[in-house]
């Protein structure tokens, strides 16, 4: 989450945009502040990493929980552990960080399947340790062969190697190393299977296996017959085999699992034996010498069984940061500085985030960038504006959206939106559930950010009011948490805690809270009459079918969440290759190397350096043809057979060579242009000054000098690699970039009236 | 004649360099190369194994109406192919004494670990049929027909052959695949001895069904380890083919102390002892005899090439 922005303008805000940790951060711009979670977390690994470098054989491992709110640093405390592990032993450490999915333990396993097969290296050479250590033994039974024993115990000889060069008894030690693994993994299966990877031309059946398919006949013959995700006990119990066998390497090995609340809590539907399964599997890593770190919110815990959670060495609450941590971070970033922050600020950006370190990030970021841009310092307005505008990005219309979700598939489609409980404008309620008799309903109260007394008292208003008009189960949605300090107010006001609107888990948590106060409602209002004796069968049908329709909603919202994550992938990748095509151009690391570079122009010019970016990839089909070569049909035969002929000759890396330069000349005059312009809108209102004028034509001449001078003939060695269609597509990019200069300079001129070159 | 050629015609063969063989590993095949057969020294229980072979055919000709399976099982390297080899070279001569023709056709390297039995038995099936047609050992061509549908090439077989024929098989090497053992007893009807090797321990189960899956019971010959002697035994017979003085003899007990402690196959032995005379007979100042100390010198030298070749 720590890498740093930079700003347009060329100056670096020193907190990241997204405050949203990846595993992968590790970079000298990290920061992490010691909140007592963090501190007892660091003990534990200590802990660990100092029973692992015991050498008397006392199982090192440990299971921790990490549990906190969405953007409490839960995966940034997982990523520090790992850094910190890896810093105390010398880089020399394994880890595994897993999203659980909020599905099964069988696709919990996937994930740690896939993650594992990027890495096989990881299974091979614990594989091959225990094979060389195997014969180690073996060769120091004599004098004779005592030095190659001790290299095959370092590590320096590869114990396949040696057998097979020295002709020693290979069938013998597999046989042992069988045996050996059988007692480490206590699964014959996997003993077989791992055993295999040492024995040519199984490899990839064994991988296929362990991703979770089904054996191939040729392991069905050599005994392995069960397929890992046939069931979550399966999935579950290979996930121990794996930190067993990986975990008794020379290695520290640490596993996160993050999330983990999402499958614990899933539709509620774990059973008895996935959760016997998975207390086992965390009794397994206790004793494979292995760290894991399972993390999810709050209700992780409460939502496991006891037995389950007894497994659990240490559970760390993730806290809230003080404004004295705040304080602190902030000087750090910022290179000893305070300001634009004082600490009065500071302090009020802590309580209206509630001390959650994304919040508090995320508004230092924004606060950073309007006192730069209003060349001042933070004030308490320009805090709660600034917090107004972060809890208000979601829009009431995106709540409201959810809620009428939720109620709907509740059954409660009969809601009454903008009711007023009593009449009058203080007694108007967003949503209206009538419930029970007399009157009765659920009332739904939705606000915007409550940031002050002012915010807090107009709500605590509204609530007595409502309540003081009919018997009702009023909630508050409001966006963005409340400061602790109005917790008090608002639960006498309103009777229950508001619940603060999250984007991930609102409908989730809403829902139990919806259904918590229509039991309640029906509880008071029992219904009478012959269908009395029927009533309680009736609402268990009713709640049955609320439930159904309930799933269904998720399963959709889980698909749409889905695809949403595929598209975002998706972007990211397209926005990587991007990049990565611009960046061969820009050759520098602080070149943005893309489009965005150009954005502070007007539109018009933003499409044409779009354009022109666009012509230079129809100008070199390379990328379109390797894209090809993947495809299983005659066109991927055609374009394998144009790489294999073509790729090498000098001519193509020689076009592909100019394609770089042709970028890095566009996105150079992208970069000269945005200068331009600034200067030119610094200036008074008012026609063009002719240095400005004269400044621009000197830079489209400099552009279609250059341009000129890039032997672009050299292209055309491109063209035949995707045949007749990849001439045409590079003459029409010829054509855009012919005239690229004179359409931008007349782009950038028509405001003034005057566009001739 | 100048210095560099006298040392060309003086150097003496590597004794333990197998005629017509070109690697250091392959095994003893007396049927392809009859010189081979002085070679074979009774050591890790392959004469008794070679005996126990002769006793069971000592009679061959109740395989006129009866195939038989012959199971050789041993670590890598004990010496399997090698008493096989031999062992199909004995039978085809003691079936010319029952008035049959023994016709071995080596299908050993025509399956390969990693395939499916099936694929396995298929492959070994067609290759069979291919050598035996190409042989023109058929009365009829109607297995050679099916010859991509094993169960029923292998079962038509016997039919096509002249009655004097019988087949004597080499099997690719089962290893782990027990189970393939089973129906490979059951592939070798009336005259066809088939001859299967495993590295591996044979269940018991497994061992029940092979008994009763074929007309015959199995014939089980085993080999091993060295014991403590052999090596010195194996060594010895070697270098009694050597000119006197060609070539250093190895002490008495370098090779017993070299091969106690541990588990050391056939294999090993030859392999280091190939590669140790593979130097002395082309170095001019060889010791008077080779030591303890040279044999370990040599394994460590081996054993260090691996080392600076890690990759």
């Amino acid at each position: 989450m720590d890498a740093e922005d930079l700003d347009l303008s060329g100056e670096v805000n020193p907190y990241p945009s997204s405050a949203v940790a990846q595993i992968a951060d590790a970079g000298s711009t990290v920061v992490t502040i010691e909140t007592p979670a963090v501190r007892r977390a660091v003990s534990m690994m200590e802990a660990y990493l100092a029973a692992r470098d015991n050498t008397d054989h006392t199982p090192s491992g440990r299971v921790v929980a990490a549990v906190g709110d969405y953007g409490t640093g839960k995966t940034h405390l997982a990523a520090y552990l790992i850094r910190y592990a890896t810093d105390r032993h010398a880089g020399a450490v394994q880890s595994m960080h897993l999203n659980a999915p909020p599905d099964t333990f069988v696709s919990l396993y996937r994930a740690f399947a896939d993650r594992l097969g990027q890495r096989r290296e990881l299974v091979h050479d614990r594989v091959r340790r225990y094979y060389a250590d195997i014969l180690a033994e073996e060769l120091r039974a004599s004098e004779a062969t005592l030095p190659v024993a001790e290299q095959l115990a370092s590590g320096a000889l590869d114990p396949v190697r040696v057998v097979d060069r020295l002709s020693l008894m290979e069938s013998e030690f597999l046989r042992q190393l069988r045996d050996r693994l059988r007692q480490v993994t206590d699964n014959v299966e996997f003993s077989q299977a791992l055993t295999l990877l040492l024995r040519g031309g199984f490899e990839d059946a064994v991988w296929e296996w362990f991703s979770g398919r089904p054996p191939a006949e040729v392991l069905r013959e050599r005994g392995i017959t069960g397929t890992i995700t046939g069931s979550e006990s399966t999935a579950l119990q290979a996930m121990g085999v794996f930190a067993l066998l990986i975990g008794h390497g020379a290695h520290p090995f640490i596993v996160v699992i993050d999330e983990l609340d999402q499958l614990l809590t899933a539709a509620g539907r774990r059973e008895d034996e996935a959760l016997d399964a998975f207390k086992e599997m965390l009794r397994v890593f206790a004793a494979s010498n292995t760290f894991l770190l399972l993390a999810g919110l709050p209700d992780l815990l409460s939502s496991m069984r006891r037995d389950v959670r007894d497994r659990i060495d240490e559970q760390i609450v993730m806290s809230p940061l003080t404004a004295a941590e705040v304080q602190s971070y902030v000087l750090e970033r910022q290179r000893g500085r305070l300001a634009p922050f004082t600490e009065q600020t500071l302090a009020y950006v802590v309580e209206l985030a509630n001390g959650v370190p994304r919040g508090v990030i995320s508004l230092c970021h924004r606060l950073w960038r309007r006192a730069r841009d209003q060349r001042s310092t933070v004030t308490h307005p320009m805090v709660r504006q600034v917090a107004r505008e972060f809890y208000d990005a979601t829009g009431l219309a995106n709540v409201q959206g959810e809620i009428r979700q939720v109620l709907v598939a509740s059954g409660y489609d009969t809601y009454v939106p903008g009711h007023l409980v009593g009449g009058t404008e203080d007694t108007r309620v967003d949503y209206w559930v009538p419930v029970g008799s007399e009157g009765a309903g659920c009332a739904i109260l939705l606000a915007e950010p409550l940031l002050d007394e002012a915010d807090v008292t107009g709500v605590q208003r509204r609530g007595q009011a409502i309540r003081a008009h009919a018997d009702c189960e009023l909630l508050l949605v409001v966006l963005g948490p409340p400061p602790v300090r109005f917790h008090d107010q608002l639960l006498e006001a309103l009777g229950r805690e508001a619940l603060a609107y999250r984007p991930r888990s609102f409908v989730d948590q809403f829902a139990v809270e919806f259904k918590a106060m229509v039991a309640r409602l029906e509880e008071r209002y029992a219904p009478e009459g012959p269908l009395t004796t029927l009533a309680p069968q009736l609402a268990r049908l009713d709640r049955r079918q609320s439930a159904t329709q309930h799933m269904i909603t998720l399963l959709a919202g889980s698909l749409d969440d889905l695809r949403g994550h595929y598209d975002q992938q998706l972007n990211a990748i397209h926005r990587e290759l991007h990049e990565i095509q611009r960046g061969v151009s820009g050759g520098s690391a602080d070149a943005p190397g893309h489009i965005s570079v150009v954005t502070t122009l007007p539109a018009p010019v933003v499409q044409l350096f779009d354009d022109a970016f666009v012509s230079v990839d129809l100008m070199t089909p390379t990328r379109e043809l390797l894209r090809r070569t993947f495809l299983d049909d005659d066109s991927g035969r055609t374009a394998r057979q144009a790489v294999r002929s073509r790729i090498r000759l000098s001519q193509v890396q020689a076009a592909t060579g100019i394609t770089a330069l042709l970028n890095a000349l566009i996105e150079a005059f992208g970069h000269a242009l945005v200068d331009w312009y600034r200067t030119v809108r610094s200036a008074p209102d008012g026609p063009l000054d002719v240095r400005h004028r004269e400044r621009l034509d000197d830079l489209c001449r400099i552009f279609d000098a250059v341009y000129d001078y890039l032997p672009l003939y050299e292209l055309r060695a491109l063209r035949e690699l995707v045949g007749q269609a990849g001439t045409a597509q590079q003459q029409e990019a010829e054509d855009v970039l012919s005239d690229f200069s004179e359409r931008v300079h007349r782009e950038l001129l028509s405001p003034f009236g005057t566009a001739e070159r | 004649m100048n210095d560099g050629r006298r040392a060309q015609v003086t150097m003496p063969e590597n004794p333990f360099a197998l005629p017509g063989l070109m690697r250091d590993v392959d095994p003893l095949n007396p049927v392809r190369n009859e010189g081979h057969l002085s070679l074979y020294v009774p050591v890790d229980n392959t004469e008794r194994a070679f005996e126990e072979f002769c006793r069971q055919f000592a009679d061959p000709s109740y395989l006129r109406d009866d195939g038989r399976l012959v199971l050789t099982a041993g670590g890598r390297g004990c010496g399997k192919t090698s008493l096989i080899n031999r062992c199909a070279h004995w039978l085809q001569q003691q079936l010319r004494a029952a008035n049959l023709i023994g016709e071995v056709i080596d299908v050993t390297k025509e399956a390969q670990d990693n395939e499916s039995m099936a694929d396995r038995r298929a492959k070994a099936c067609k290759a069979l049929l291919d050598k035996l047609y190409e042989r023109k050992v058929f009365a009829s061509k109607l297995a050679y027909e099916h010859r991509h549908s094993p169960d029923d090439a292998l079962s038509m077989l016997p039919t096509c052959l002249a009655p004097d024929r019988v087949l004597i098989v080499l099997l690719p090497p089962s290893e782990d695949l027990t189970e393939e053992l089973v129906q490979y007893t059951a592939d070798a009807r009336r005259r066809m001895v088939f001859f299967a090797e495993t590295s591996y321990d044979l269940p018991d189960e497994h061992r029940r069904r092979m008994d009763r899956a074929g007309a015959l019971p199995p014939v089980h010959l085993r080999v091993g380890r060295l014991n403590p002697t052999d090596a010195g035994i194996f060594a010895r017979e070697r270098l009694s083919s050597v000119p006197p003085g060609a070539l250093p003899p190895v002490a008495d007990t370098a090779l017993d102390e070299f091969t106690s402690h541990r588990l050391v196959p056939i294999g090993e032995i030859q392999r280091l002892l190939y590669g140790l005379y593979e130097q002395l007979r082309v170095q001019n100042d060889r010791p008077e005899e080779v030591t303890f100390h040279h044999i370990v010198h040599h394994f460590l030298r081996t054993a260090g090439s691996l080392l600076e070749t890690q990759p």
